[in-house]
């Protein structure tokens, strides 16, 4: 049997990356139509592209509508609405 | 100085009709499929006319019309045809400006045509002439590009309506406000406002519009007002360099498809514009059975030679879910620039980081209790969820 050392797990070793971001997205029926920031508000001037990812609904279900998002100021942006929460997040894919 | 602009409103449902001519006169919608959710993304004549308009969705545009007929768009078609007038145009006269706001619209300069046609409105009528007449072509002609495309604006099909020097004024007083290049919902609002027409917009403040519409709203104003510095400006001579494969059959996976680009890109570096030269952009476009096409445009990280640039499509045609068996691809090549390399330095000359950097780190370790450098790692680098794909991983030598 392995003893146990008895030394501090170390959580910071491995940190996540391209975690999704909170944003705030004006919708239209259901469509995205702008998108806050903190340079402020930004119209959508086209939906490039969209797709759906379900995934782990037996444990904790993962559920997004991703949009890529073309914006006034010529930016492509992607986000993507949780089905489950109902929030926005922003994540580039 | 007159100018001309040749429209062509509703101009991807009117391509379609060049394959499909026996829809002509029936009320036709454009819908994209692929954006998710199937709404009006624009109606002809016809089918506005029964009180459809862009921003409906299916199921509510076909409540209105039964028989309206719905038309997927195609880009490769519409990037051909538009190219082919343009050049139709620039052969009639060297100042030919595509309007980069409205497909379908272009402006063209008629100074000195005067040698070649008895009249401007006859120079107009021949340049209706560069589209193919099932799509409707207009001309406007008047001083300014706006007030040309104004008159276009409110042309019959196949019709030139001139401005002549002089009443412009009394013709764009007249004019309805739904004429001015702004997005539709700003000309509703200007219309909800009770402001009809460009001359009742005219006589408004200028600066109480710009405080209303912003940039837009100065715009408008100056115009409605007969101001418009612009002028034609044709496009830069940047070299383009296009390759046309038909597959043998449609292209159903994503290795058939390399095949082909392999082939055209081997055969577009093998011609003499790009002997020694490297690309920086490609746009792809694929004819899908159905009449159906797909675009899309890469660019690359540097300016790239023919096995880069192979690599490059491998590595993008990976993430691609196939639009459909594809029957024809295009690759057009831009951003030509001579060859580009990167100096390697001679090994001798290289810095000794590692040494310096374990001590950096080491030194941090000492001061922060953990090593505050990290390194990418893949951790499930074909998991569907982004954020399981990398992770940052503490950098310890």
């Amino acid at each position: 049997m392995v003893k146990n050392p008895g030394a501090p797990s170390r959580p910071h070793r491995l940190r996540a990356l391209n975690e999704p971001r909170p944003v705030r997205v004006v919708t239209r029926e259901g469509t995205p139509v702008a998108l806050l920031d903190t340079r402020g508000q930004h119209a959508i001037v086209q939906i490039q592209d969209t797709w759906i990812i379900e995934d782990e609904w037996w444990r904790q279900e993962i559920n997004r509508q991703y949009y890529s998002l073309l914006l006034d100021n010529g930016t492509l942006r992607t986000v993507y609405h949780d089905r489950v929460a109902d929030t926005w997040h922003e994540q580039a894919y | 100085m007159a100018i001309a602009c040749l429209r062509i409103p509703h101009i991807a449902l009117r391509i379609a009709l060049l394959d499909q001519p026996e829809l002509d006169g029936l009320p036709l919608i454009l819908s994209n499929p692929q954006s998710g959710r199937a709404v009006v993304v624009d109606a002809t004549a016809e089918a506005s006319a029964k009180g459809i308009r862009p921003g409906l969705t299916l199921r509510e545009a076909t409540a209105l019309c039964p028989d309206a007929v719905i038309l997927m768009p195609n880009p490769a078609a519409e990037a051909r045809i538009a190219r082919e007038i343009l050049e139709r145009l620039e052969e009639l006269s060297p100042l030919v400006e595509a309007d980069e706001q409205e497909p379908g619209c272009w402006y063209i300069d008629l100074t000195g045509l005067d040698r070649h046609f008895a009249t401007t409105t006859a120079a107009a009528e021949r340049m209706i002439a560069c589209a193919p007449a099932i799509l409707r072509a207009r001309a406007g002609v008047a001083g300014s590009p706006f007030t040309a495309r104004a008159a276009a604006g409110l042309a019959p099909s196949g019709t030139v309506r001139p401005v002549p020097k002089g009443t412009e004024a009394r013709f764009l007083a007249e004019a309805p406000v739904t004429l001015l290049p702004f997005p539709p919902e700003m000309t509703h609002q200007l219309r909800r406002l009770g402001l009809e027409t460009l001359g009742a917009l005219a006589k408004l403040p200028a600066a109480k519009l710009a405080a209303r519409f912003g940039p837009d709203g100065r715009l408008a104003w100056e115009l409605a007002s007969g101001i418009d510095r612009r002028t034609v400006t044709p496009r830069a001579g940047a070299e383009i360099v296009i390759e046309e494969l038909a597959m043998p059959t449609p292209a159903v996976s994503r290795e058939m498809l390399l095949v082909g680009l392999r082939q055209l890109v081997t055969r577009a570096f093998g011609r003499r514009v790009l002997k020694g030269r490297q690309v920086r952009q490609v746009i792809l476009r694929a004819v899908l059975e159905g009449r159906r096409s797909w675009e899309r445009t890469l660019v690359l990280k540097e300016p790239s030679g023919a096995s880069q640039l192979i690599t490059a499509l491998d590595l993008r045609l990976q993430a691609l879910e196939m639009p459909g068996p594809i029957e024809a691809i295009t690759l057009q090549l831009s951003g030509i620039v001579n060859e580009v390399a990167h100096q390697q330095m001679l090994p001798t000359m290289r810095p000794r980081h590692a040494p310096p950097v374990t001590e950096a780190i080491h030194q941090l370790t000492q001061r922060y209790g953990l090593s505050p450098l990290f390194h990418v790692v893949e951790v499930e680098p074909w998991s569907r969820i982004p954020e399981r794909r990398h992770a940052l991983i503490a950098y310890e030598p």
